[in-house]
């Protein structure tokens, strides 16, 4: 189906090739996964794939790709997604249109199918994957699992032959990724060709006849579905990987407050609108301790943490830090919030202007950031803009921030959404010793792979009917 | 977007919401006589009410007050320069703005849909298109660096946004075109693949058809708007 042959590829602005010397061959019908650590150059590999390397996103392609046994050095963009269906990574950025049956029916569209054609393949996909009910609806309000399969219904309508999924676990809560496994099983048994780019490999150890394992632009190792399951968890450490396995969570599970708690959150209501996000929430958390706050997609876990420190206001109840009431705004003062996307956070033109931003100019604080900067890994970078660090450099960066500013409450939400196994550890041992200089860490997340290595206590943020 | 109750206008031709933009925007411009344009505001408030638009509705309306109840007072100080004329011009553009309400609450089908039947160019109808599906993003993305800035002290206090107002606005402005350029590319991307393009027919999922009430409506919008600028123009107006 897929044979790429010596394929070499540079974006138009690097110097170095992202891609070199691919040879891969992917016969019909079979589901491939490709992981790496961050930057290996998987991302690109399915950017060659599906046609966008080079016509969207320029640069020096050498070697020859022959798909369904034409070259493709001809094709355009349209040609090579009429055989190819693309399942992206962030579900901000992927849809165009704003109903979720509009969506479906855009690749459709722009091949001028009939209107009673587009109807029949809407329903027929829709059937097939069993989300007919997410049919017509808003878009901007479903959740991340939901916006998923829609991604998934639009790829499938114009009868692709290959399925191309970039990291699509990665905003997915651990009952939604089950449910992607499905969807993907049910591709698999209709012949569909299915090749995977992803960090967590679990729910797909199954279902995969092959892992390819990227390093610095190269095939560095593959892995037919027997010797994949047979790798052991050294041999995946060592390869930075994550583990075909999720581990058992045993960790006391928290969700009642107790008197000398630093953190305490009691009986929070927030309303959105007429909606009520979080309905009377009380909870606690100490210094020195990581908790992890799980639950479902849309379940109120960033909410509840955004009124923790003081973004939001809450309708009722009481934030209280060391048994004291903070108002909002003192909490924000008091606390510190990291979102998923570091791009918004970061405002300095230098790594190193970027810890002392409204810190003052005292030189015990310019030596503070030298040692943090140190201390993260940081220092060959500190006269770099933040904006062209890499995404764990960014995260270290901000940690960094954080304790700067010495606040006493980290918050973090999904660290590790798009981490490969290595930086996902790198990030739990950093976590505990912040942990252990004294801070309150609390981590937003779905990952189970990373609550067993970093959390002390587990809250499970429930939505009562 | 309000799902299940069915306000009178919600199922409107796209097309006639597009089409009645141009005379209510010509009109707050030009309209001179002060109860006249409230008049106009007044319709305005009314159509966006008609499509369940109420809180966008409340808020034109409170601000538009504002401005109002401020203006004479201001006149009466004799006060110069921008002021008094920001009062006059922000709430002739509210009327536009609220005109292009119904037009961005359409869902992108219909409203791609739409403009292919009025023969637009294809360029015009992708930009369109692109830029009423930005529009929600943007504001999304504007909150999420204001909340993320509340935590290094940026542009937290009046008084910091007074001293520092190009830092402020670089601290906004920098991350924000870097978050809506990286959207914009993945946007592009995904819809390039899926065979959207300059050349070539596309067809649509909505069927677009002009029924009574789109007529209806149509014609009274263009006739209200029509004899609202008529009688302005009888008085002779003054500002």
């Amino acid at each position: 189906m897929i044979r790429l042959k010596n394929v070499s590829f540079r974006y138009e602005a690097a110097k170095e090739p992202s891609l070199r010397d691919i040879d891969f061959t992917v016969k019909r019908g079979e589901f491939v996964i490709l992981t790496g650590l961050s930057g290996c150059g998987k991302t690109t590999l399915t950017r060659v794939l599906n046609g966008l390397c080079p016509r969207f996103y320029g640069g020096e392609i050498t070697g020859s790709y022959t798909l369904d046994g034409m070259d493709t050095a001809g094709m355009t963009l349209n040609e090579i997604g009429t055989k190819i269906g693309n399942v992206f990574q962030d579900p901000r950025s992927q849809f165009f249109a704003t109903n979720t049956t509009d969506e479906t029916a855009l690749a459709m569209e722009n091949r001028n199918y009939s209107p009673a054609l587009m109807r029949s393949r809407i329903n027929e996909v829709a059937d097939m994957l069993g989300i007919r009910e997410l049919l017509d609806r808003d878009i901007f309000g479903m959740s991340s699992g939901e916006k998923q399969k829609i991604a998934i219904a639009a790829a499938c309508c114009v009868h692709p032959d290959v399925l191309i999924l970039d990291e699509p676990s990665a905003n997915l809560d651990p009952e939604s990724t089950s449910q992607l496994a499905g969807f993907l099983k049910t591709l698999k048994e209709l012949g569909m060709t299915i090749i995977v780019s992803e960090h967590r490999l679990y729910y797909l150890s199954e279902l995969a006849d092959r892992m390819i394992v990227m390093e610095k632009g190269r095939v560095k190792r593959e892995f037919p579905h027997d010797q994949m399951s047979a790798l052991t968890e050294g041999e995946l450490t060592e390869l930075g990987l994550r583990f075909l396995k999720l581990p058992e969570i045993n960790r006391p599970e928290r969700s009642s407050q107790r008197e000398d708690s630093f953190l305490t959150v009691d009986d929070i209501t927030f309303k959105r609108g007429r909606t009520c996000v979080l309905n009377r929430i009380s909870m606690s958390a100490e210094r020195g301790k990581i908790l992890a706050i799980t639950g479902r997609n849309g379940v109120g876990k960033s909410t509840l943490c955004k009124v923790i420190t003081g973004i939001y206001r809450e309708r009722s109840g009481s934030v209280l830090y060391y048994g004291g009431k903070l108002s909002p705004r003192k909490r924000v003062n008091s606390s510190f919030f990291v979102g998923q996307d570091a791009d918004y956070q970061l405002y300095g033109a230098t790594a190193r202007e970027e810890l002392l931003i409204n810190m003052g100019k005292a030189p015990e604080l310019a030596e503070k950031a030298e040692m943090l900067l140190t201390r993260f890994d940081l220092s060959e970078y500190s006269e770099r803009h933040p904006a062209s660090l890499s995404g764990g450099q960014k995260q270290r960066l901000l940690i960094a921030a954080a304790i700067m500013r010495e606040r006493p409450l980290l918050v973090l939400d999904e660290p590790t959404s798009g981490l490969d196994g290595k930086h996902m550890r790198d990030l739990a041992v950093l976590l505990r010793e912040a942990a252990d200089s004294g801070l309150c860490i609390l981590i937003v997340t779905h990952d189970t792979e990373f609550i067993a290595l970093a959390a002390d206590e587990v809250m499970n943020l429930q939505r009562d009917k | 977007m309000q799902q299940g109750r069915i306000y009178p206008l919600t199922s409107l031709d796209v097309r006639v919401r597009v089409l009645l933009l141009i005379p209510v925007s010509i009109a707050a411009m030009l309209i001179t006589d002060e109860t006249l344009l409230c008049c106009l505001f007044a319709l305005a408030a009314v159509w966006l009410l008609m499509f369940g638009l109420h809180k966008k509705a409340l808020a034109y309306i409170l601000v538009y007050a504002a401005l109002w109840a401020v203006l004479f007072p201001l006149r009466e100080m004799q006060i110069p320069g921008s002021i008094p004329l920001l009062t006059v011009y922000v709430r002739r553009i509210i009327i536009a703005v609220m005109g292009a309400a119904p037009v961005m609450s359409a869902p992108t089908g219909r409203l791609i849909a739409s403009l292919h039947r009025m023969k637009l160019p294809k360029t015009a109808v992708l930009s369109l298109a692109v830029f009423f599906r930005f529009m929600p993003t943007v504001s999304m993305e504007y909150r999420c660096i204001r909340e993320a800035q509340k935590f290094r002290g940026i542009g937290t206090s009046i008084a910091g946004v007074l001293l520092h107002p190009f830092l402020t606005a670089e601290c906004i402005l920098v991350p924000m075109l870097m978050r809506t350029s990286k959207v914009a590319d993945e946007l592009a991307a995904s819809v390039s693949v899926r065979g959207m393009q300059l050349e070539g027919e596309c067809s649509s999922l909505h069927e677009v058809r002009m029924g009574a009430v789109d007529w209806l409506v149509l014609v009274l919008g263009f006739t209200a708007v029509a004899v609202l600028f008529a009688a302005d123009r009888s008085i002779g107006g003054s500002v």
